[in-house]
């Protein structure tokens, strides 16, 4: 018996009636035939006694993630919650926002996604070198961050609101979807979205989780330096710029 | 460090109190707990606090402490069960609080208040899986929470309608109680939604709980509900309309409750002139009783 197994199917239950089925007959979670017959034991209509608790949830992602949301709409997000990406945010203590913008996995997805991961990006010693606090970066196609930035400012300054009441964004076809790189900087309250090279962008997504210096190398040249001494100076110039620190 | 049984000696009376969260005295409608404590002192003895870490503490909370009134210390955001969940910038911010409040003691519900880590849209309230492990690990979490703030830490029963686990309630918290050698915040309302949505009298197991580690009572008005299938709970909503069965539960554990310290009416939503019929019965109960 692992109370904590049982915990996340309970949460899950909570969120959404379909877990059921996935739980206690399928392997979501692998929980043992003791742990679903003490969730079985349970009136299943208890669960739902707050039916409204995914709505809320997915009221916060809306506020953050506002413009993938027109994009999608909203029967989409909601369906993130019966979805192994949210099991996934569960289990793996990653942030909901995040998980939700992985899932939708959308250009505007991706860029609101790394505004969200700038947001909760803090100092912690996780390498030698780790992407800053507040800083993040996406890849997009070429033309979607100017997309991103009218469809933001066409929601006004409430788009909770706006996309509440049925506002919906077309979003359109864009050829290669990592083309171009978006780059966030600025603090937790204020964010300063803008381009970057795509290098530049993949790169800073690499070392999210922290590297050590022979990694951060190796990084770096699969992005187009020459050699360690030209990952190096790079290096150099990316914590001058407070974009990486070092342990 | 001595057992619970001669540390409950050193905590303070506090009699009967008020609770708040960030910004609940702003709210339409909402309890002045300074206009309580000028009309009816013995109503608002105390202020228990309830704290999200991220928000802080509000306005009318730092005025309350700046007076130097009594406060208790109720987190609203870690999941004493989980280990995971005792970071050190969590813990920091809590002492940096509890050494700005200076509270009697530390409490909150000992359930999930979030699921995975902490953050925005994670947070909920449900209560702990009922078996015998659980009791262990939430255990653990009183201890290390005591440990690092310095003050006893009670864990509350929570509200739910969904209660997975082979365990009584009771019977659940009693092992956290005896394996953290712990007080306990006993919530009767909370206590009294268990006993309803698993079809139990109100004073189902209460013989045997061990009464004399409950420190504190919260007392709150409950609403029955149902929902559209037919399933009835009890909404945990602070009304003042305190449930027959939570007011049987209250008068059962005060004969009993030989530590009990503070009790707290539960109506931070309600105007100050919708609560006296509340606190009337609950001074009528701790009647005799000697804080």
């Amino acid at each position: 018996m692992d109370f904590r197994r049982v915990e996340r199917a309970a949460l899950l239950l909570h969120f959404d009636g379909g877990w059921a089925t996935r739980i206690l007959d399928g392997d979501v979670l692998g929980l043992t035939g003791a742990e679903k017959a003490m969730l079985r034991a349970v009136d299943r209509r208890a669960f739902r006694a707050d039916p409204e608790r995914a709505a809320r949830a997915a009221a916060v992602i809306v506020a953050e993630l506002p413009v993938a949301i027109a994009v999608a709409g909203v029967p989409r997000l909601l369906s993130f919650f019966r979805a192994d990406a949210f099991v996934d945010v569960i289990v793996g203590r990653a942030p909901l926002v995040v998980g939700a913008a992985d899932f939708l996995d959308s250009a505007p997805a991706r860029i609101e996604g790394a505004v969200g991961r700038a947001r909760r990006r803090r100092h912690v010693d996780v390498g030698d070198i780790v992407v800053a606090p507040h800083v993040a970066a996406a890849l997009v196609p070429d033309g979607a961050l100017a997309q991103w930035t009218a469809a933001r400012q066409s929601l006004g300054d409430d788009a909770v609101a706006a996309i509440g009441a049925g506002r919906r964004i077309a979003w359109p076809a864009f050829d290669d979807a990592e083309a171009a790189g978006v780059l966030v900087t600025g603090d937790a309250a204020n964010p300063a979205v803008g381009p970057c090279t795509a290098a530049l962008a993949r790169l800073l997504h690499r070392l999210e989780d922290g590297v050590d210096l022979a990694a951060f190398r190796a990084v770096a040249c699969a992005e187009g330096c020459d050699d360690d001494a030209e990952a190096d100076a790079l290096l150099a110039d990316l914590v001058a710029d407070g974009l990486l620190r070092r342990g | 460090m001595p057992p619970f049984s001669r540390r409950v000696h050193d905590l303070p009376h506090l009699g009967v109190g008020v609770s708040t969260e960030f910004g609940a005295a702003r709210a339409p409608g909402a309890l002045d707990v300074f206009a309580l404590a000028a009309s009816h002192p013995s109503r608002a003895a105390f202020l228990e606090l309830g704290v999200e870490l991220e928000k802080g503490l509000d306005d009318d909370a730092r005025r309350w402490i700046a007076q130097g009134r009594p406060t208790t210390y109720h987190f609203l955001d870690v999941n004493l069960h989980d280990a995971d969940d005792f970071d050190d910038e969590w813990l920091a911010g809590v002492n940096a609080l509890v050494a700005a409040s200076r509270p009697a003691w530390v409490c909150g519900d000992a359930g999930a208040w979030h699921f995975g880590r902490r953050d925005r849209g994670h947070m909920l309230l449900l209560p702990p899986i009922l078996v015998d492990d659980a009791a262990s690990a939430l255990a653990r979490g009183v201890a290390r929470l005591r440990e690092a703030t310095g003050r006893e830490v009670l864990p509350e029963n929570p509200p739910g309608a969904a209660f997975v686990g082979d365990l009584h309630l009771l019977d659940f918290f009693a092992r956290v109680a005896e394996r953290a050698d712990t007080g306990l915040l006993l919530d009767v309302a909370h206590l009294a939604m268990y006993q309803h949505v698993t079809g139990r009298d109100a004073l189902d197991g209460l013989d045997a709980f061990p009464l004399e580690r409950v420190v504190e009572i919260h007392v709150a008005g409950g609403e029955r509900r149902q929902t559209s299938d037919g399933f009835s709970y009890v909404e945990d909503s602070h009304g003042t309309a305190v449930l027959d069965a939570t007011w049987r539960i209250l008068e059962r554990v005060v004969q009993g409750a030989s530590n009990l310290k503070a009790v707290i009416f539960e109506c931070e939503r309600n105007p100050n002139d919708s609560v006296d019929a509340g606190f009337d019965r609950i001074e009528a109960t701790l009647a005799g009783r000697r804080w």
